[in-house]
Order: C-alpha cells, then sequence, then structure tokens
C-alpha cells in the first residue's frame, strides 16, 4: 500500500516542489491544506500516514497546528519543513510533538529518507 | 571503658546536623529517582548518624537511622524504587532526626522514636520492580554529530527528546536548556537510566542519520565482581584536600591580618619624612601582599547560603503543616556566599520572616480560592548578588499588609503622634513602621509567630553588618521582605568627626550629605533639638555631645557646627559635630563587653596613628 502523505504549506510553489517530490517516489500525496486550520481540519477526515508541515503560516502556524493534532491523534507522524533561522521554532515544535524536520533548502532524497525514517520508527 | 559523653555532645551535635542537612538536601532534589552518588551519600549519612549516636549511648537514634539506612540499602539494590511514599517515610525519618537532636541540644528529654521505628520496621517491600525481565541500567550515551548540519540544536533536541522514551535522564551536557538556547556545539553526553532495552536504544541511535559516531558505556554497579583490571585504581590512599578549621581560628586570622594592615599604615605615616625608594618599594610590596593574605582569609570565611537555605523546605514544610497551608516553594540563590558571622546570624531572621509569610502573609485554602487565587500559596527565597551587595528577599503572594492597620496599631502603641502617623502617605513609610519594636499588626498572637524575633530585631541584625531591610508589600497580592547585605564585612569607609572632645566615626554610606551650619542660623527648639535648613527644607538637627551626654560643649568660639544629614525612615535628620576631620579606610572589630552594651556604639577600629575609635551608629541613636 502506498505511504498517504498530507502537504501542508502556504505557499503553493512548495507544495507543488513536495508534491512532486512525493509523486516521484512512488507516495500518495492524499491532499494540501493552505494553513493551520486547514491542515487540522484535513487531517481529521484524511488520516494521513504522515503530515509535513510548514512553520510559519497565517491563520494558525505550523506549532499550534501540530499541537492541535497530536492532540487528536497522539501517534500522528509530523514532519516540520523549516528554514534557516527557524532553529527555536522547530524545538517548539518538536515539544509540541513533532517526530522530525527538514531544513529549506533539501534535496529529494534528505526529504524521502526523513519521511521514510519517521514511519519506520518505533519512538 | 565509658567515656565522658558531655564532653562529645557538641561535636556530635554539630555532625549529627551536618549529615542531617545533607540528607534533606538529596531528598528536597530527587523526587523520581537518585543519581549513584546521591544514594551513596545518603547512605554514608544514615550510616555516619547511626555510628555516632551508638557511640554517645542513644541506642534509639542509633536504631531508626539503621532503619533509614536499610532502605537506603533495598533502594541501592534496585529491590525498591524511589516513590513519594518512601520520600516521605524518609522526609518524615530525617525531620524526626533533626528534632530529637535540637532537644538533645536543648537538654530535653528527647521524644519516644519507638513508633516510628516499628512502622518503618513494618514497612512492606511492595514497590518492588513490576518486571524483573526489564532491564534496568545506568548507561551514559555519547553521541557526536556532523558540524555542518543545518539546524543542529533542534536535532540534538529531537534526539534528546527521543532518548526520554527508553529511560530516565539523570543528567545531560549539554543541559536540555541550554541546547534549547541553541547553542549546541555537536558534542551530547547523556546519562540515563535505561527502562527498555539496550539494544532498541542502540538501534535507535545508530539509524540516526547526522551523527558522525556515539558510544554507549555502562557504570558498574555495586555488585559486579571485581576483577583484577579493577583493583589497578586501588592505589596509595588519597589525602583530601580538605581540613577543617575551628572557627575561631580564622577569626584569629582575619584579626591578626587586620592588625597587621593596621601598623603598614602606622609604618607608612611614620616614615612621609624619611625619603626612601627601597623602604617605600618594599612597604608598597607588603601592602600588594596584605591585601592579597587578607581577600585570601575574607574568602576562606566566605561560607554558602545554602546552611540557612537547605533548612527552608523543612521549616515551610513543619509550618504549613501546622497552620494547614498549601504552599508551593521556591529557592533560588543558594549557592550565594557570605561571611560566615552574617550567615550565622541572618537564621533567625530568615526563619522569622518565612514564619509571618506562612502564618499571617500566605492565606488558608479556602480563603485564596473565595479569592479566586491559586488554592496553593507561592513563598520564594532568593538571594542575588549585585556588585558588592547581596540580596535576599522573600516573597509570598498572600494577602499583603494593611496599611491603613499598620498606622493605627503605631498610634494605639503610643510610640508616635497621631499627627505624626496621619501625615504619611508614602508607602514605604509606612511599612518602615513595622521595623519599629512592639509593632504587629495581627491582632491575636498566634503560637507560630508574633513571639520571638520581631521586625525590629530582624532590622537590628541586619543594621549590625551594614546592611538594610526593605519592606514592600500590597494588598491582596503580597509581601516581600528583601534584606540588602554587604557581601563582606571588614573593611568599611568611615567618616571620623570630633563631637565635643571626642573622636567618633561612623560608615560613610549611612550619611547622606555634611551640611555646614551657621549657628547664629540655627532655630533651637530645647537643650538638644534644633531645626537647620538643608537644600530649602527645614530638618530637625541634633546636638551628638548633649545626646550622648558627653562633656566638652559645642566650641563656642566657633561660627559654625557641622550637621551629617542622615535619612530615617525615609526622614531627614541633621547630626551635629564640631569638626570633620576626614575618610578613613579601617578594619571594623567587634565590641566586647562592657563596651558592646554602650547603645549606639556597634564596632571599634584603630586609625593610622594608633588611635582607638568607636564607631557609631547614628540612625540608632537618633530614632
Amino acid at each position: 500500500m502506498k505511504v498517504r502523505v498530507l502537504i501542508c504549506d502556504d505557499a503553493e510553489f512548495m507544495r507543488n516542489l513536495l508534491k512532486d517530490i512525493f509523486t516521484h517516489a512512488g507516495f500518495e500525496v492524499v491532499g494540501e491544506a493552505i494553513n493551520g486550520d486547514d491542515v487540522v481540519d484535513k487531517y481529521k477526515i484524511l488520516k494521513p500516514d504522515v503530515v509535513t508541515m510548514d512553520i510559519v503560516m497565517p491563520v494558525k502556524s505550523g506549532i499550534d497546528a501540530v499541537r492541535e493534532i497530536t492532540e487528536y491523534d497522539p501517534k500522528a507522524k509530523i514532519v516540520m519543513c523549516s528554514a534557516l533561522g527557524q532553529e527555536i521554532l522547530v524545538m517548539d515544535a518538536i515539544e509540541a510533538g513533532a517526530k522530525d524536520f527538514i531544513v529549506k533548502p533539501f534535496t529529494s532524497e534528505q526529504v524521502i529518507k526523513t519521511i521514510k525514517k519517521v514511519l519506520e520508527s518505533e519512538v | 571503658m565509658k567515656f565522658d559523653t558531655e564532653k562529645y555532645k557538641i561535636l556530635f551535635i554539630t555532625e549529627a546536623r551536618e549529615h542531617i542537612e545533607n540528607i534533606s538536601k538529596i531528598l528536597e532534589r530527587s523526587k523520581e529517582s537518585f543519581t549513584e552518588e546521591d544514594l551513596n551519600s545518603l547512605f554514608r549519612d544514615a550510616h555516619s548518624i547511626k555510628g555516632i549516636s551508638s557511640a554517645m549511648g542513644y541506642t534509639d537514634i542509633a536504631e531508626l537511622s539503621h532503619n533509614m539506612e536499610n532502605i537506603l540499602g533495598k533502594i541501592r539494590a534496585g529491590e525498591l524504587l524511589l516513590d513519594d511514599n518512601i520520600r516521605k517515610i524518609l522526609i518524615k525519618v530525617t525531620d524526626k532526626l533533626w528534632t530529637v537532636i535540637e532537644q538533645i541540644e536543648k537538654n530535653e528529654k528527647y521524644e519516644d522514636l519507638q513508633s516510628l521505628i516499628d512502622s518503618i520496621k513494618n514497612f512492606q517491600v511492595v514497590d518492588k520492580r513490576e518486571d524483573k525481565n526489564k532491564i534496568s541500567e545506568r548507561a551514559i550515551v555519547r553521541i557526536v554529530f556532523y558540524d555542518n548540519i543545518p539546524s543542529l540544536s533542534a536535532r540534538a533536541f529531537l534526539v534528546y527528546k527521543n532518548i526520554l522514551s527508553f529511560g530516565d535522564v539523570i543528567e545531560s551536557d549539554p543541559s536540555i536548556e541550554s541546547i534549547k538556547k541553541g547553542d549546541f556545539k555537536g558534542d551530547l553526553c547523556i546519562k540515563i537510566i535505561i527502562k527498555k532495552t539496550i539494544d532498541s536504544l542502540k538501534k535507535y541511535i545508530s539509524q540516526l542519520g547526522e551523527i558522525k559516531h556515539f558510544d554507549i558505556s555502562f557504570e558498574k554497579s555495586k555488585e559486579e565482581k571485581i576483577g583484577p583490571e579493577d583493583l589497578k585504581d586501588i592505589g596509595k590512599p588519597t589525602l583530601s584536600k580538605l581540613v577543617k578549621v575551628d572557627v575561631n581560628d580564622l577569626d584569629y586570622f582575619l584579626n591578626i591580618t587586620g592588625e597587621l594592615l593596621t601598623i603598614k599604615t602606622q609604618i607608612k605615616e611614620n616614615l612621609k619624612e624619611i625619603e626612601n625608594i627601597e623602604v617605600s618599594n618594599a612597604l608598597n610590596q607588603m601592602e600588594i601582599l596584605l591585601k592579597d593574605l587578607q581577600n585570601k582569609v575574607m574568602k576562606i570565611r566566605l561560607v554558602p547560603l545554602d546552611t540557612i537555605f537547605s533548612n527552608i523546605p523543612r521549616w515551610v514544610r513543619d509550618l504549613s503543616e501546622k497552620l494547614n497551608k498549601k504552599i508551593n516553594l521556591e529557592i533560588k540563590g543558594e549557592d550565594i556566599e557570605l561571611d560566615r558571622s552574617v550567615v550565622d546570624a541572618l537564621t533567625d531572621p530568615i526563619l522569622h520572616i518565612i514564619r509571618n509569610s506562612i502564618d499571617h502573609g500566605i492565606e488558608s485554602e479556602d480563603e485564596r480560592i473565595r479569592n479566586n487565587k491559586n488554592s496553593y500559596g507561592f513563598l520564594k527565597v532568593q538571594a542575588t548578588k549585585e556588585k558588592e551587595k547581596v540580596i535576599i528577599s522573600i516573597e509570598d503572594d498572600g494577602r499583603g499588609i494593611d496599611l491603613e492597620k499598620v498606622k493605627k496599631t503605631a498610634i494605639q502603641s503610643g510610640r508616635f503622634s497621631q499627627n505624626y502617623i496621619n501625615s504619611l502617605v508614602e508607602k514605604k513609610k509606612i511599612l518602615n513602621l513595622l521595623t519599629t519594636p512592639g509593632l504587629s499588626t495581627k491582632e491575636t498572637v498566634t503560637d507560630i509567630s508574633g513571639r520571638g524575633v520581631g521586625l525590629d530585631v530582624v532590622k537590628n541584625v541586619i543594621e549590625s553588618f551594614g546592611g538594610i531591610i526593605d519592606i514592600d508589600s500590597e494588598i491582596n497580592r503580597g509581601t516581600k521582605i528583601s534584606l540588602i547585605l554587604p557581601s563582606t564585612i571588614s573593611i568599611v569607609n568611615i567618616l571620623v568627626f570630633k563631637s565635643g572632645d571626642f573622636l567618633l566615626a561612623t560608615p560613610v554610606d549611612r550619611i547622606q550629605a555634611i551640611n555646614k551650619v551657621k549657628i547664629k542660623d540655627m532655630y533651637t527648639l530645647f537643650r538638644e533639638k534644633g531645626v537647620i535648613l538643608y537644600n530649602e527644607e527645614y530638618i530637625p538637627a541634633v546636638y551628638l555631645n548633649e545626646k550622648l551626654g558627653l562633656k566638652g560643649m559645642k566650641d563656642l568660639n566657633s561660627d559654625y557646627l557641622l550637621g551629617l544629614v542622615l535619612d530615617i525612615f525615609g526622614k531627614k535628620t541633621a547630626v551635629l559635630v564640631d569638626k570633620i576631620i576626614g575618610y578613613r579606610e579601617v578594619y571594623l572589630r567587634t565590641l566586647n563587653k562592657p563596651l558592646s552594651l554602650l547603645p549606639g556604639f556597634y564596632s571599634s577600629a584603630i586609625l593610622g596613628d594608633g588611635t582607638p575609635i568607636l564607631i557609631m551608629d547614628l540612625q540608632g541613636i537618633i530614632s
């Protein structure tokens, strides 16, 4: 069965880039969310295997979204997509329940490796 | 042979206290588990108490500590896990030991320990490890990350957090707080009690992509057999670098160093006329060395505030239980050091303030809930160091001090005129009234506070070290009492002056200004009091010689006097003296009886020319 991914980013460019990477690797992108509120709603409906989450977004931040999703599903596997200079925010997200993170700019190989690691992890 | 136990009693009490303090300190900080080091230390302390008390013939104390040792032994052997229950029992035993030692010190018959001993003896080992197959090992995990990976601190943070799911982290270097600040350098070392299997931990770490290498080592447990390899380390016995020194010897050293400095000043002053470069070079060299020596001696005399602070959790526990109040306690700055004599003298004042907070400040649970406050009262004891001052503050979030009530009691006490009290508007001035003897705003004197030392005594103690007490309070929000103390006590700047024929001095920092007063501008009210103009304000002025009843009236030939302007509870007062001699740096020594009985004088010093001089507490005399 294909790995089901939910992508959350307010930038269309990033969503498309990630979508390409995942599709190429044989994952199924089950949905795209454009802000923190949107992703929480879509997570509950789509129940994806893994979520990629931008940190700074309008309406609701990625960190708050992580917190809400983890509250709803403590086993949720969320990978943060961060940029340089967002290190402290990444740690806040980890504290909120994020399982791993990738730092932009990233290669498709790094993204897939991190997603696979998170999916296999028992931690 | 029966030895004279009385002779050893003081030694016994001091030593027992040291061990008990150690135990409480460790119990306070270990909420869930003991580190191996702590456990060993606890074991040693309990064992020592057992040893010395049985030598003294206190067999039941010995038995109690023996049972404590047993419990600790079981924890060490892994038969018992430290849980709330066991912690409570250990605390109870420690508290009891403390009480008993106190009773012995006061030569009272100490209470019966048998029931407590029985209850520990019968203490069932119920909390055995649930799963014997689960491996519980202490491991040290070291992980070295590649240093060029982006967001290195966040990576380390994630790894740390994930390792938490394999067991309890006892220690980490760097600490998680410093990682969280974002300054992780690449080398992470974690001490952990493993709850899952080692293999699962190894598997987790080995699949991390960003690490250069890692290793996991184990701490040896006591049960392991000692092989010949281990014996290598057991070499010659090493002597401790520390020795115990009698405090009196330290005082002696300090005194001698002070005297040497005085003699040096004397030599220097006498040699002023002789121009000899070699002598003056040697003298300068001597000055540097002496100051160095003095600094060292002063440093030896410093003790951490922990000697008082470590008692606070017990005090708070006792008092809150007695008064049925719930309190969260926070203590900070226990490693800040002060001169031994200051720390010694601070115990009672701090205890008094804490008692007041818990008894009068912090409300009962019901009252707090009614006032929409957290059901737990909050008490914070904090020491901070600012330049040459150490500030100890005791803060609660209780009901605060009612200023109107303070005013009312002040009038009732008969110590102040109604007009004076009614003229007070500034909060600080009103709160300062609380430091006058016999003033307590609580109508009913409770068993806990309101007796013994009052805030006036606290103030006296603090001021005798050249310190200040500061009270701040907000109704329904709480009270904060700060004790502001000089960090070292002995060398101070004094102002030397003459009153009549007498040479006297007072610490410079007590004086706000020196004001020249023309005698014809003085408005004398009666014998010793008058009014002078200072900064376009009329302030009271007091003739020091008349206040002290000294012979030698003011110099009637001179046209003016000098007013030393002081701040007394925010009220300016001038003390009139005849002549200012100048500033001097002196080493203060305490006064002994009978001189110490003189009101208004609190220490003495020797000036450079060998003249002895009394140091005055002018504030004390005037107020």
